[in-house]
């Protein structure tokens, strides 16, 4: 289930949230009614698009909560190697898991194409959520290996803190470290509600009014071929895609910390304002930030981080990108982007830092947005061939700079841009920052009704679906 | 120092209010997004299923059945969002509230549909993919290299985007499709051409020639394109005086459904009948006879312009007692059902194919039927489309 749709909005939401709210909060007032009422809700709605993957995600819960339950066992005995080794076991489960679910189908075709066996793809359909809720798992695991926090007790509170459908499938990355204490003790109160429930209606808009929208403006350019793409033309559909990515990414981490405020949990911010930044350094430190922080805790600083010599801090840090990379999707040219990405932070502490310092700032986020978007470029291409022909006519391998298609998209889609532009950057922020405190206050009770309602016309309008007689 | 500190504590005070009305008023806006949830939820579940949707043409997604296997292949899941989103409260508004958004805020292409000036809706022209037109028209030659001894004629329509670009919105691309038909006509061997992008250009009021909501033809362009094709094949057009007569001022065609956009009707003409010549239509694998071109059921249903020849059918066979001992094959696409009516007292016989749902070979046909003569009449966006006439044909 996804959460910009009707059967979440129409029936699990509210049904979750009376349930929740009468018989958790008000009648039983427990916490472990809560949990329950929330786990069931939470595993339903994973069902509800993955009906048989659910159970790889519960094995992969009972696997996880006994070898949690072992390992701490093995160090309360003080039997290291007991527990290094069940530790080691795990972590090869789960990347196992994630590795054969997620990556053997570009294994397996990579492999017969550069030895043209005749191998087939296991063409498994990859199980919704699964690089999130294995990333959330092992933080649990190596938390708890490294003497950071307890073992769950409770099968059904670490079942919980898995599948909480808030989070569940796009994230952000929540560590086991960061709410076990949440799990176990939290208070719903007006604040948190109130909070939270404007919060998924802003991620909510970003991703039904600003993402779709702009997402298929991208989509008519990319069909259209970059062999008959203006200049213009592929700026402006990289640009939409830029904006798209942000707004349906971090729309669905809005949705999700909402929700989560709704049922009285904080959960880590996920992004901050990315398409500021002024230099890539700044970007990663802004987008995306639960996947950098698991990074940065499970892998750089493990690797020995940047207290090592040069050759090896550059190379920690080509191991992370890759990974980065790798872990976007089952395909080469997210490789590519990650690579992309570790170069060019390389570059940047390495050469480019003392350079950069004498240039406007303005001119760095010029240039950081254009890298930015070319990296998109590779992210979004069907293939690595396709991304390189598209930065090609992006910087002038076309035949035209602007055509009849490139000047259209401009004029019928210009205040699309310009609201997204707007939207992507601090200027709400900026504009009620002018207002009195008074009429700021005003404003938010009329926006967010406002933009709920919104929401339900874009969402429904996009199910409209005329059937044209075929035979003309 | 004194006065600092009181005035740093009354900044703080006011603050910490206006912080405290923002609480107010945040709570205050969940709480009505909170009943609105609930009130969309609960009027959902009592709200009366609709069956058909007539704006979108189709009959909407009821309430899905249970079972265990469509539970786990994921179709339960897939129906009852299709269920909730079709049978939505005020479904219709929502999506024509949307359109009026979109277009306020500068959109002018929704699903393949410019929406143009004065209610006029174009279909997005067809790109000349120069692989498939030759594969279409080296068929075209190979069947005329087969039958020599038969005039062949062809007559490709131009699109509204071609006559009505002063309607078009601003800066759409559109291709010129003068250029793109002559350039078809050159293709082809042993065609005799007949331009219609000319005459219709030349025509004092082009509003009239096109639907506003439809993608077809009218009346009137069909009377400019008839007396075009007449003079182009030998015909007498004084042999056959006639007028057109509405039939319908409620039309809205296939673009207003595709845009969702129902502002503006159309009205259908459809020309009277010749006087002294009788005839008869035969729809061949429907294995159906009526005496009459035109379905006046169809003005009835959403798809109008049906009412000439009740839609498109593989091969349609028209009979008259015109004393014409000529026999002509039409191959068509819809364009040409409300032109065929005015060429019936010129010919004994008329067989209409279309190559899109005509299933057999071409040549049987002028083999068996012995054919005179062979119209091509097409319009320019189905024609650069088509794929079916280089299957049919080879």
């Amino acid at each position: 289930m996804v959460f910009s749709s009707a059967t979440f909005l129409i029936v699990f939401l509210p049904l979750t949230m009376a349930l929740y709210y009468l018989l958790g909060v008000k009648i039983t007032k427990s916490m472990a009614v809560k949990n329950l009422i929330l786990l069931i809700a939470s595993l339903i709605f994973y069902a509800w698009g993955e009906p048989v993957y659910i159970i790889l995600m519960l094995l992969s819960i009972f696997f996880n909560f006994i070898a949690g339950k072992d390992i701490e066992q093995a160090q309360r005995r003080k039997d290291k190697k007991k527990a290094k080794s069940v530790f080691i076991f795990a972590i090869i489960f789960n990347i196992g898991v994630l590795g054969f679910f997620k990556y053997a189908n570009l294994f397996i075709s990579t492999f017969a194409g550069i030895t043209g066996l005749g191998l087939r793809p296991l063409n498994l359909p990859l199980p919704v959520g699964i690089s999130f809720y294995t990333f959330q798992i092992m933080s649990y695991i190596i938390d708890l290996y490294k003497g950071n926090i307890k073992a769950q007790k409770k099968l059904f509170v670490f079942a919980l803190y898995v599948s909480l459908f808030p989070q569940l499938i796009a994230g952000p990355i929540v560590k086991y470290k960061d709410i076990s204490d949440q799990l176990m003790n939290r208070k719903e109160n007006w604040a948190s509600y109130s909070k939270g429930i404007n919060r998924f209606i802003i991620g909510l808009s970003k991703k039904l009014i600003l993402a779709n929208t702009l997402g298929s403006i991208y989509a008519s350019v990319q069909a259209s071929g970059a062999e008959n793409m203006s200049v213009l033309t592929a700026w402006i559909g990289i640009f939409c895609y830029t904006l798209q990515i942000y707004f349906d990414f971090s729309g669905y981490s809005d949705m999700a910390i909402g929700l989560g405020g709704v049922f009285g949990f904080e959960f880590c911010e996920n992004f901050n304002y990315p398409y500021i930044a002024i230099s890539i350094t700044d970007f990663w430190r802004r987008w995306h930030m639960s996947l950098s922080s698991w990074f940065r805790d499970y892998v750089y600083i493990p690797l020995g981080g940047n207290r090592c010599k040069v050759p090896r801090v550059i190379f920690n840090l080509m191991v992370v990108w890759l990974l980065t990379g790798f872990w976007h999707g089952a395909a080469w040219n997210f490789v590519l982007w990650g690579v992309y990405y570790g170069i060019l932070l390389i570059l940047e502490k390495y050469i480019l830092d003392n350079l950069v310092k004498k240039i406007p700032k303005i001119l760095r986020w010029f240039v950081t947005m254009v890298a930015v978007m070319v990296g998109w470029v590779m992210f979004s291409a069907p293939s690595i061939g396709e991304a390189f022909r598209y930065i090609g006519v992006m910087f002038g391998r076309s035949a035209s700079f602007a055509d009849a298609t490139g000047s259209f998209l401009l004029t019928t889609d210009f205040a699309l841009l310009l609201i997204g532009f707007a939207c992507a950057l601090p200027v709400y922020s900026f504009l009620t920052g002018l207002l009195s405190p008074k009429k700021r206050s005003r404003l938010i009770l009329a926006l967010t009704p406002l933009l709920f309602v919104l929401c339900i016309i874009f969402m429904i309008s996009e199910t409209y679906n005329p059937f044209l007689y075929f035979r003309f | 120092m004194e006065k600092k500190k009181v005035n740093s504590k009354n900044v703080k005070r006011t603050k910490k209010s206006s912080k405290q009305d923002y609480f107010v008023y945040e709570c205050l806006s969940a709480l009505i997004v909170t009943v609105i949830l609930f009130a969309v939820s609960l009027l959902s579940l009592i709200g009366k299923d609709r069956e058909y949707s007539e704006n979108e043409n189709r009959y909407l997604t009821t309430k899905p059945q249970f079972s265990w296997s469509s539970l786990m292949d994921g179709k339960f899941m897939d129906d009852a969002e299709a269920y909730l989103s079709d049978q939505f409260l005020l479904r219709d508004k929502l999506v024509s509230l949307r359109t009026d958004i979109d277009v306020f805020f500068g959109k002018r292409e929704i699903n393949d549909v410019y929406i143009g000036k004065k209610h006029f809706l174009f279909e997005k022209p067809s790109v000349f993919n120069e692989a498939r037109v030759k594969k279409t028209t080296d068929a075209m030659n190979n069947l005329k290299a087969k039958n020599q001894g038969i005039n062949t004629y062809i007559a490709i329509a131009p699109n509204s985007t071609e006559i009505l670009g002063g309607y078009l919105p601003s800066n759409a691309p559109v291709p010129n499709q003068t250029e793109q038909i002559n350039k078809i006509y050159q293709s082809l061997s042993g065609y005799t051409p007949i331009d219609l992008c000319g005459p219709l250009k030349k025509v004092q009021d082009p509003q009239e020639l096109y639907y506003r909501t439809d993608h077809h033809w009218t009346s009137k362009a069909v009377d400019i394109a008839y007396a075009e094709i007449a003079r182009g094949m030998g015909l007498d057009p004084a042999a056959y005086q006639y007028q057109n007569l509405p039939v319908t001022d409620s039309f809205q065609g296939t673009l207003a459904s595709s845009a969702g956009i129902f502002s503006a009707k159309d009205t259908i003409s459809v020309p009277t009948c010749p006087s002294d010549v009788m005839y008869r239509v035969t729809y061949v694998d429907e294995n159906r006879v009526t005496t009459s071109v035109f379905d006046p059921q169809k003005l009835n249903s959403k798809s109008k312009y049906e009412v000439f020849f009740g839609g498109n059918y593989s091969q349609v066979v028209i009979e008259s007692s015109s004393s014409s001992e000529k026999v002509l094959m039409v191959v068509k696409d819809s364009y040409a059902n409300s032109l065929i009516p005015l060429l019936i007292p010129h010919y004994k016989k008329i067989i209409i194919v279309d190559p899109r749902y005509y299933n057999d070979n071409i040549q049987n046909i002028i083999d068996t039927e012995s054919v005179t003569d062979i119209l091509w009449l097409y319009n320019a966006n189905t024609f650069l489309n088509d794929t079916s006439i280089a299957a049919k044909l080879s």
